[in-house]
């Protein structure tokens, strides 16, 4: 069961439109990367999707209903966690208040939920009262996805999830993202430059100049030339 | 002549061919220790590599090193000269040149500015001689010009120099930080993740940049970068830091068989060719 189908969209920032006629869609249980060269317009099809902006044309399906236009909270409340590539913290808050901010919808007490999210990465557990600005670029990286997932997501949105992490960590952080999909059934939308994140994925889409080039299952489309002459390289 | 002495008359680099030396720095935030009296040296003319856990102490180092951060106690050596607290710019005026891990664009301004008015002390700046020396600030702004429209080519952003650097993608905002260091001629370049959210082709064709600067001009290269692949490829030595303080130091090929960094860096399950 698709539980995001996005037809046609064409989207951008004021009248520069970056995506054009972008069509994607996800099942329960997959992982699916999204690559391309910089600039090509994979985090702005994430903002669509998370509902920062506003598509020109095409539609969104979220669990089979229409949610083009729909507020980044009316997502979130869906059960959609974005966690954006910058500026994905709060500096001035502590790690603790950041996690609360990203479960600000559910009623029930986060400290079973913190403690879970505590168990993937430690280091935020020793870390709790300290500001989030004072954590370094790894750390803040841990901290954006722990409170993404905070919410539960049926759907999670990942832009560069491994980005300035040690490789323990994205080793820890692949696994966790694997878990997500295929022990608890949920999906994850992931933009990565990470050859190892891509190969943890399903099937993969890959963007250039705003429009989706190639689609197909993550082995074929790193066996197809052309994607590693454009992409990887060698 | 005793120790003493020569370090006076020469200064410290010339005892042992590092351009940098750090000597017990400590910085602190609060109770936590980021540097912890760390002592290293880089050699001139070398690419280094800088790895370590996050939150080991790496990018608090950098900010030491390029004044961003006054240390605690210690000393910061370039040259042989005592740089220790030094402003940023006076740190860029010793030829010496960072970028961030989170990079720093200024926003409003063009891609192209953003280069642009990288290189110190042009002739524009002064009111003097923008009365009386319009021809030699039109020859040196089109030199410079020049100069940034090759480095956006190189990095394919030539079509975006005009457009405010806001509206670059993150890993294009990267590629703009890089940019800059290509815009002047330096001594030193402390690179912070250069490899963070680039694709993988772009990052070989940068990688190989670095390499030619290192091997064909001496450039002397400090790296700080989780991605192995690029580390081992092309660091002369590679430094490892945990609990902000030097574990190790060692050509690739020794750190990729060191126990210690291993079980603090790498894992204990894992070799560097199974983790890439």
């Amino acid at each position: 069961m698709n539980i995001l189908k996005v037809k046609r969209l064409t989207a951008g920032y004021g009248a520069q439109d970056v995506i054009f006629d972008v069509s994607v869609h996800i099942d329960l249980g997959e992982i699916i990367s999204v690559i391309g060269p910089n600039g090509a317009g994979k985090s702005t099809l994430l903002k669509v999707l998370a509902g920062i902006i506003k598509p020109k044309s095409g539609d969104i399906l979220f669990k089979g209903t229409s949610v083009l236009g729909k507020s980044p909270q009316y997502m979130t409340s869906r059960g959609l966690s974005w966690v954006p590539q910058e500026d994905n913290i709060f500096p001035s808050l502590t790690v603790l208040e950041n996690l609360e901010v990203g479960a600000y919808l559910l009623k029930e007490d986060l400290s079973g939920r913190i403690d879970e999210v505590c168990q993937i990465f430690p280091q935020l557990k020793e870390r709790m009262k300290q500001t989030a600005g004072s954590l370094s670029g790894g750390q803040r990286q841990m901290l954006a996805v722990a409170r993404g997932l905070m919410m539960h997501p049926d759907l999670l949105l990942l832009d560069e999830p491994t980005s300035g992490l040690a490789p323990t960590l994205v080793h820890m952080m692949l696994e966790k993202i694997e878990e997500i999909a295929l022990r608890l059934g949920n999906a994850v939308l992931l933009v990565t430059q990470t050859l190892d994140a891509v190969r943890l994925s399903n099937r993969g889409y890959l963007i250039s100049a705003g429009a989706i080039k190639y689609e197909d299952t993550t082995e074929a489309l790193l066996t197809n030339r052309e994607v590693r002459d454009l992409y990887f390289g060698g | 002549m005793c120790k003493a002495s020569i370090r006076f008359l020469f200064g410290n680099n010339i005892m042992d061919g590092s351009i940098l030396k750090i000597e017990n720095i400590t910085k602190h935030f609060g109770g936590v220790y980021a540097v912890n009296n760390c002592t290293l040296e880089v050699k001139e003319g070398t690419i280094t590599g800088l790895i370590g856990p996050n939150g080991a102490g790496k990018t608090t180092l950098f900010n030491v090193i390029t004044g961003f951060y006054k240390p605690d106690s210690g000393r910061v050596f370039f040259k042989g000269e005592d740089i220790t607290g030094f402003d940023p710019h006076i740190i860029f005026g010793k030829k010496i040149f960072r970028t961030f891990q989170i990079a720093r664009e200024y926003r409003e301004m063009s891609v192209l500015e953003n280069l642009l008015l990288i290189p110190k002390n042009q002739s524009g700046e002064r009111l003097w001689n923008a009365w009386f020396r319009g021809k030699r600030i039109r020859s040196q702004e089109n030199v410079n010009i020049k100069r940034a429209l090759d480095i956006l080519k190189f990095f394919e952003l030539d079509s975006k120099k005009d457009i405010p650097a806001k509206y670059l993608s993150g890993g294009e905002k990267k590629l703009l930080e890089i940019g800059r260091m290509m815009m002047v001629d330096l001594e030193m370049v402390l690179l912070d993740e250069p490899g963070a959210g680039v694709p993988p082709l772009l990052q070989n064709k940068i990688m190989d940049y670095i390499r030619k600067l290192s091997r064909e001009h001496g450039l002397t290269l400090f790296i700080v970068e989780h991605d192995m692949d690029i580390i081992m490829k092309i660091c002369d030595t590679i430094i490892v830091m945990s609990d902000g303080t030097k574990l190790a130091q060692g050509t690739p090929k020794e750190i990729r068989n060191n126990e210690a960094v291993i079980e603090a860096y790498l894992g204990k399950q894992n070799t560097i060719d199974e983790i890439k």
